[in-house]
């Protein structure tokens, strides 16, 4: 598998005026919007290290799916190209090579994760900055 | 005010949905798996409905097929969409509007189908003769 680099990979749309317009609302909209897409894929990714453990394919494809559909939406595109890579894998039933990409992308979740975090934070202190 | 359902079981896609239809105006109504979405279809009286194909317990197709199976549902407006984007399946799902989900161009197939299903609210609006669901006002 082609693996592009942490760097590439954590690209994340970083400015809140793109996750403001994606909720529709302003930017408690917008950070609950992050919060809720990190818990949600946080939660996917647990399921699929399970499901995987387990040997279920079927459950791991279930959870890339909905991990690349809201990935995707959010624009966390290398990100969702992987968990649709991964959905595939799970669908042909090819367990060795999900043992390989699902680590990568659990990796490149950690990074995205990192920088959407600072970006609320960031947020948070604008809000609590004397006038 | 004209509401819409939304039939999605993730939580990120139906909070952006439901973020833009609110700001257009729109009162929305979530169900999280297909039976759900059947059951809120009577109750909630939608105008439109936000339909993804791949869901838990009644997947999308079958939730379709049972909505125009009902004759006072016939003309509703509803607008599916996927992230497998399979020409197949969209050939399948008979009955629809519009759909969308072409991967690479998630966030702007949102804004799209926010906007159908606005326009699809009028035009039902006004395909109704007296004769089909109560709306909300």
């Amino acid at each position: 598998m082609d693996a592009p680099s942490n760097a590439d990979t954590a690209a994340v749309r970083a400015d809140l005026g793109f996750w403001r317009d994606l909720a529709g609302g302003d930017d408690e909209a917008a950070r609950d919007l992050l919060t809720l897409y990190l818990e949600d894929t946080s939660a996917q990714i647990a399921l699929m290290v399970s499901a995987l453990a387990g040997g279920n394919a079927d459950q791991v494809g279930r959870a890339a799916h909905a991990c690349a559909g809201s990935s995707g939406t959010c624009g966390v595109d290398r990100l969702a190209e992987m968990f649709r890579r991964l959905e595939q894998q799970a669908r042909d039933n090819r367990l060795d090579e999900l043992t390989v990409t699902l680590p990568l992308i659990i990796e490149t979740f950690n990074h995205v994760h990192a920088r959407l975090t600072k970006m609320i934070g960031a947020s948070l202190e604008a809000i609590q900055e004397p006038l | 005010m004209k509401t819409v359902l939304i039939i999605d079981d993730n939580p990120v896609i139906t909070n952006i949905y439901r973020g833009k239809l609110s700001a257009g105006g729109l009162h929305t109504e979530i169900a999280s798996n297909g039976e759900e979405g059947l059951e809120m279809l009577d109750r909630c009286k939608p105008d439109a409905v936000l339909l993804d194909l791949m869901l838990p317990k009644v997947n999308g197709m079958d939730v379709l097929k049972r909505i125009r199976a009902r004759v006072e549902y016939k003309t509703l407006p509803v607008v599916v969409f996927s992230n497998s984007y399979s020409t197949d399946i969209m050939q399948q799902a008979w009955g629809v509007r519009g759909h969308g989900g072409a991967p690479q161009v998630e966030h702007h197939a949102a804004e799209r189908r926010a906007r159908v299903s606005a326009r699809d609210c009028q035009q039902h609006r006004g395909e109704r003769t007296g004769g089909g669901p109560a709306r909300r006002d």
